[in-house]
């Protein structure tokens, strides 16, 4: 990060705000070309971080100095825009090409966090929005299909990395559970069929093998499972 | 309303409403399934399913609507959807279920089927 970069709070208590204000004012003290407010932390938008953007564009505005939102999520973008602020901010995206990865706790509450920071590099690097809610969705299903089937604890980490393909994104998430390989599991073939005889269960790997266009599970000697996935719709 | 909370309300004798929240995925997939048997075993002929806050829908929230389908309908009634934002209908669209689920693009269009008019 620069030194002209801020990190915007998602937590907008009176001390963040504080904190974060103190900071706008000391990067403001040195007079940069430019100041980059970086709101990839922000996960719920509300209108006191509207607020708060709004003063900062307001010092920068008063010094003379551009600012730029780096990696806002869409819910923001599409809120600055309702309110009629967008024009005011120019937006920054992470660079296409760059790779991703976390590592996250094996729990449901701890994956869906991990997928919404997940939708926010997506939305950084502009994947188009449908092909944006498919990998979402690959995301959660694979994520859940390890946190449930490898008898992880939820203090077990998943590792999960991204990479920009030519021709779409490949996935991979590794961990040290039980092997359980979505390419091994059969899915549904007629979902209908299931309704019918009521049957709820094997959703998610039909979901998985539909949106994914390759998969390769591989288990290492060391007991480490590989998952990698490809999907493809002509790149970034 | 929060994330992942259902509202359940009456609108006629044969039909119930349930409004989803912005998620349906493995934390509250169980709820949707408590509240569509609940529904039918009182009687109710047609759940109503408002998707309009709907923002992410899993394979466990699709199984719980899925799982009643049948039930509903051997009870001449019916579950319908309504609401649903294009990424939903995409992901009902890939596991090649938009012709099996009975979707509406309005709640009421919904009702009507229900039998409801304004």
């Amino acid at each position: 990060m620069s030194d002209s970069e801020i990190v915007f709070p998602d937590d907008i208590s009176d001390i963040r705000w504080n904190e974060f204000n103190a900071r706008v004012d000391t990067v403001l003290k040195k007079e940069p070309a430019i100041i980059t407010i970086d709101c990839s932390n922000l996960v719920h938008v509300v209108s006191k971080h509207i607020e708060l953007l709004w003063i900062t564009y307001d010092s920068c505005k008063n010094e003379s100095i551009p600012l730029q939102l780096k990696s806002p999520s869409r819910s923001l973008l599409r809120l600055l825009k309702l309110l009629d602020l967008a024009d005011f901010f120019s937006i920054v995206s992470a660079e296409a090409g760059n790779n991703y990865s976390d590592h996250f706790n094996a729990s449901n509450d701890n994956t869906a966090t991990a997928m919404e920071q997940f939708c926010r590099y997506m939305t950084g690097i502009n994947v188009p929005e449908i092909v944006e809610f498919e990998l979402k969705t690959l995301f959660y299903e694979v994520a859940m299909n390890i946190v449930q089937h490898s008898g992880l604890e939820p203090t077990d980490i998943i590792d999960f990395s991204a990479k920009p393909i030519r021709t779409g994104m490949m996935l991979t998430f590794k961990d040290n559970g039980e092997p359980f390989d979505p390419t091994d599991n059969v899915p549904l073939e007629d979902l209908r069929e299931a309704a019918r005889n009521k049957q709820q269960r094997g959703l998610g790997i039909t979901i998985i093998n539909r949106i994914a266009d390759k998969m390769k599970h591989e288990r290492k000697t060391n007991g480490l499972n590989i998952l990698t996935i490809e999907k493809y719709w002509g790149g970034i | 309303m929060n994330d992942l909370e259902l509202k359940k309300m009456r609108l006629s004798d044969d039909t119930v409403l349930i409004e989803l929240g912005k998620i349906l995925d493995n934390s509250n997939a169980h709820k949707m399934v408590a509240a569509i048997n609940t529904a039918l075993e009182e009687g109710y002929k047609y759940v109503v399913i408002d998707m309009s806050l709907l923002e992410f829908l899993s394979s466990a929230g699709i199984g719980s609507i899925l799982g009643n389908i049948e039930s509903a309908r051997e009870g001449a009634g019916d579950i319908i959807l309504c609401n649903a934002s294009p990424a939903i209908l995409h992901i009902i669209d890939v596991l090649d279920l938009s012709d099996y689920l009975t979707i509406r693009s309005s709640r009421e269009e919904a009702n009507t089927i229900c039998g409801i008019t304004s």
